[in-house]
């Protein structure tokens, strides 16, 4: 009975906590304030100034860039392999699956960090470009991570289930 | 079906390459750096590392904020998972999409709300100072308080749902038979619960845990350069002091870190089954 009491308790502090931040920071960027603070007063001068400033346009035509175009190659690469992994039993299949689901582990800060360092300044990559080659390894995995399960459950063709060496849902987790 | 194996590693060689050349080489090449030394393999730059008490504080405040966020995102995992389980399906699906939608929106959005909340004219100390409660407005952020409620906030909805499907998949019976028979409240979780969710409870708390670890978006903004994790510690490292063996040394550590909670965690899950 006290559970049962409990439960809309537990579930209303829980949605406070979890979604209640993200509530207060829309309020607050429609705050016509001069600080980071909570709202005095609702205006859309803050949402209309962000798009004057021209670093922010940079940024933002840069993050759709890499999200669309790096969503693409990810896909591009990504669904063969996914197919071929899920198909075949190759040779070296465990080792290509490992090789292609490693860069969800490894947090992303050091992946940046190895690229700008063995990338970047050696050869004098340009940091668009490396920004873009950094996305694909991230993203393949997920193609090919969850295809192989997909096709198993839609397909079952005669060999054994491929074992999912990377816990799901990890992705969010290393992103920076 | 050689043709078939010819045309499989055709499809498969293109990802394998790629990441191993953009992503695999470089980060190889970055960890080898901190065991070497004028061209020699030495242990120098680890020994050197732990010797620095910074570096060791930095390490165990890591370490101990992951167990941390780790331990208390499951018990509010396990209040939250069973209240949800219990609800009619059409509450459960909404609360189960209203779970799931931190995890859709960017790490920094999430991290940034917490600084309109606890900053100087953030709400916290509005209310403190409003109240009269303290003349002056208290430093809430750069605290490791701050950056431990930033990383809860971030990882608890993997517990959650690691927990709902563990306990979905409960017997249904087994929590009734259980109170039938007379065990508390206390003694149903201990005995029937824990038991049968533990798979559960280990992959939330792999997620968790390492991500708690490699997060570094969230220290670097709520606990700044005061409330160091290896993280910052090493983009400081690299930014500031252009040290990177030092990086490479916490890169290692990191990777072995969120490696040993993996296969742990494969451990544990397998060690059930064969039961």
């Amino acid at each position: 009975m006290s559970i049962r009491l409990l439960s809309p308790v537990v579930l209303f502090l829980l949605l406070v906590f979890l979604i209640g931040p993200f509530l207060i920071i829309i309020a607050a960027s429609l705050s016509a304030g001069d600080t980071l603070a909570f709202p005095q007063g609702l205006s859309l001068r803050w949402v209309a100034k962000v798009f004057t400033i021209d670093s922010f346009r940079d940024s933002f035509a840069m993050s759709m860039f890499l999200a669309v175009f790096g969503t693409l190659a990810a896909l591009i690469l990504g669904i063969p392999a996914a197919y071929a992994l899920a198909r075949y039993r190759l040779p070296g299949s465990e080792t290509v699956r490992t090789v292609v689901s490693l860069p969800i582990i490894v947090p992303g800060i050091i992946v940046g960090l190895a690229l700008l360092r063995y990338l970047v300044v050696p050869f004098g990559f340009n940091i668009t470009l490396a920004l873009f080659f950094a996305i694909p390894p991230w993203c393949c995995p997920m193609p090919c991570v969850s295809c192989p399960q997909a096709s198993v459950t839609c397909a079952p063709i005669s060999r054994k289930r491929p074992s999912c060496s990377v816990p799901h849902g990890s992705a969010p987790s290393s992103a920076s | 079906m050689f043709q078939n194996r010819a045309e499989a590693l055709a499809l498969a060689l293109p990802a394998a390459i790629f990441a191993a050349v953009v992503f695999l080489l470089p980060v190889a090449i970055l960890l080898s750096e901190g065991f070497r030394s004028d061209g020699a393999w030495t242990l120098a730059a680890y020994t050197d590392f732990f010797s620095q008490t910074l570096n060791r504080t930095v390490f165990f405040r890591t370490f101990r904020l992951g167990l941390e966020v780790t331990a208390v995102s499951a018990v509010i995992g396990y209040a939250a998972a069973f209240a949800i389980v219990n609800l009619p399906p059409k509450g459960k699906g909404r609360m189960i999409g209203l779970v799931t939608l931190p995890l859709m929106i960017s790490p920094v959005a999430r991290t940034y709300a917490w600084i309109v909340i606890l900053g100087r004219t953030g709400i916290v100390n509005e209310a403190i100072t409003g109240l009269g409660l303290s003349a002056e407005p208290l430093r809430l952020l750069f605290t490791e308080t701050a950056v431990f409620i930033g990383l809860l906030q971030l990882f608890l909805p993997l517990m959650i749902l690691s927990l709902i499907s563990a306990l979905e998949n409960m017997p249904k019976d087994a929590i009734p038979a259980a109170r039938v028979l007379g065990a508390n409240w206390f003694q149903v979780f201990w005995k029937v619960i824990l038991p049968l969710t533990r798979e559960g409870l280990v992959v939330g708390g792999t997620l968790v845990f390492t991500g708690s670890l490699t997060a570094y978006i969230t220290p670097a903004i709520l606990g700044g350069s005061k409330v160091l994790m290896l993280e910052t510690l090493m983009y400081q490292q690299v930014s500031v002091a252009n040290n990177f063996v030092s990086a490479s040394v916490i890169a290692f550590i990191l990777i072995v870190m969120s490696f040993a909670a993996n296969i742990l965690l494969k451990r544990l899950a397998t060690a059930r089954n064969r039961r």
